[in-house]
């Protein structure tokens, strides 16, 4: 087994191929690239990215390079899949929530400046189109795209993608997994779930997934001071505002990264009530939420035995 | 009367001469192996009082030298290839705790 770990796209990376010959281990080497380039067309952080000079032009068609066309169809299905509860639009709020800047550049204290904006308009996806004989997006001029989470999801099982052809493949961008299949011994990836209230790392306890993605989405880090009260990056577009949800932390399996990466979002801005069966309606997805009060809850396929 | 020259019959030599030449060689073939018995014996002598050790080796056929166990003598130094970022920990059989940990992204 050989792995890599970098930083890209503000988060902690990791790439593994189950394999040790020497093409897999170049293969390997080269995924710090692949993120620097999609982080260069996707990142919100970067003025100089594909993203934001799209952004600035908001409200005339815009043509896409092929990593940016094929992260926001990914975005808008997952609006799509959550009826809005996840989507692209929030970039504004998400400034005005005092995330306007990247996470590790936030001041020490988590302290923001900004004044908050009203509420969004909770359609505003429906308003942005892609259009494919061109290639292009048209959004308007009010609107500002955001790619964070669901390019990572993407990133991940892009890369896990490649790999697979060195060898088996694990990809973990920031805490969204996407594994190519089975280890080389052809068990699942042995994969963790951390408890958000451990200091020490602790394990809520560890799945083996076989194939597709995993990803948590919690409001247990990404968080800031701001405006007298504790803000955090998973906004609810009803009210524009971070959601408010007894779901410290939520974790999904699903066919892939970036789709895990939406149902995780949905199920913590759905809270507990909403979520678990929200989850079970789905036969691709399962889930595992993480209470306020230390309470974990887990939906009907989670212990699927065809993941195991 | 003839004046022909008086020719010579061929083994008309002293028989005597014959056996002349036949007992020289012997005495030589003789001589030559006394001596060489001779020189023999003064290697033995000298290697008797430990001066042989100085002469070089007689050629002879020896049992080859038992190499087992002997420390092999070291080779080139082959200078390491610059360190690759990538790592290989661990083989996936022997894997006694999770690869990754999912958890909110940081």
């Amino acid at each position: 087994m050989q792995r890599i770990e970098f930083r890209a796209m503000g988060c902690q990376m990791l790439a593994v191929v189950d394999r040790e010959t020497e093409p897999a281990g170049e293969r390997l080497a080269q995924v710090p690239g692949w993120f620097e380039v999609w982080e260069q067309r996707l990142s919100r952080f970067r003025p100089d990215s594909e993203l934001s000079r799209a952004n600035d032009l908001a409200g005339t068609p815009v043509a896409l390079s092929p990593v940016l066309w094929e992260v926001c169809l990914a975005a808008l299905d997952a609006a799509r899949l959550t009826a809005g509860l996840v989507q692209p639009t929030l970039l504004s709020a998400l400034e005005a929530a005092g995330y306007d800047r990247s996470f590790d550049g936030l001041p020490a204290d988590g302290s923001s400046s900004t004044a908050l904006a009203p509420a969004t308009d909770p359609q505003a996806w429906t308003r942005v189109n892609l259009v494919k004989t061109s290639r292009s997006l048209i959004a308007p001029a009010d609107i500002r795209l955001d790619l964070g989470g669901i390019a990572k999801g993407w990133a991940a099982d892009r890369a896990a993608q490649r790999l697979a052809a060195r060898g088996p493949a694990l990809v973990d961008a920031g805490g969204d997994v996407a594994v190519s299949g089975p280890m080389a011994a052809g068990q699942g990836w042995p994969i963790g779930v951390a408890d958000p209230s451990s200091e020490s790392g602790a394990l809520v306890e560890t799945i083996r997934l076989r194939r597709g993605g995993v990803a948590t989405s919690g409001r247990d880090y990404r968080r800031w001071h701001h405006d007298g009260a504790w803000q955090h990056h998973i906004l609810d577009p009803r009210t524009g505002r971070p959601a408010q949800t007894d779901v410290v932390s939520a974790t999904v399996v699903a066919p892939c990264a970036q789709l895990a990466e939406s149902a995780a979002k949905a199920a913590l801005i759905l809270g507990s009530q909403q979520a678990i069966p929200w989850l079970d309606l789905r036969p691709h997805l399962s889930g595992l939420l993480i209470l306020e009060d230390g309470s974990v809850l887990r939906s009907r396929r989670w212990n699927s035995p065809q993941r195991n | 009367m003839s004046n022909h020259p008086r020719s010579r019959r061929p083994g008309s030599a002293a028989p005597g001469a014959k056996v002349l030449l036949t007992a020289a060689a012997l005495a030589g073939t003789l001589l030559g192996w006394g001596a060489l018995a001779r020189k023999d014996q003064s290697v033995a002598a000298l290697a008797s009082t430990g001066l042989a050790a100085e002469l070089p080796p007689l050629p002879t056929l020896v049992a080859p030298p038992k190499t087992a166990g002997l420390p092999l003598a070291s080779g080139p130094s082959i200078a390491a290839a610059p360190l690759r970022r990538v790592s290989a920990p661990s083989s996936s059989a022997g894997i006694s705790g999770p690869v990754t940990v999912t958890r909110s992204s940081r």
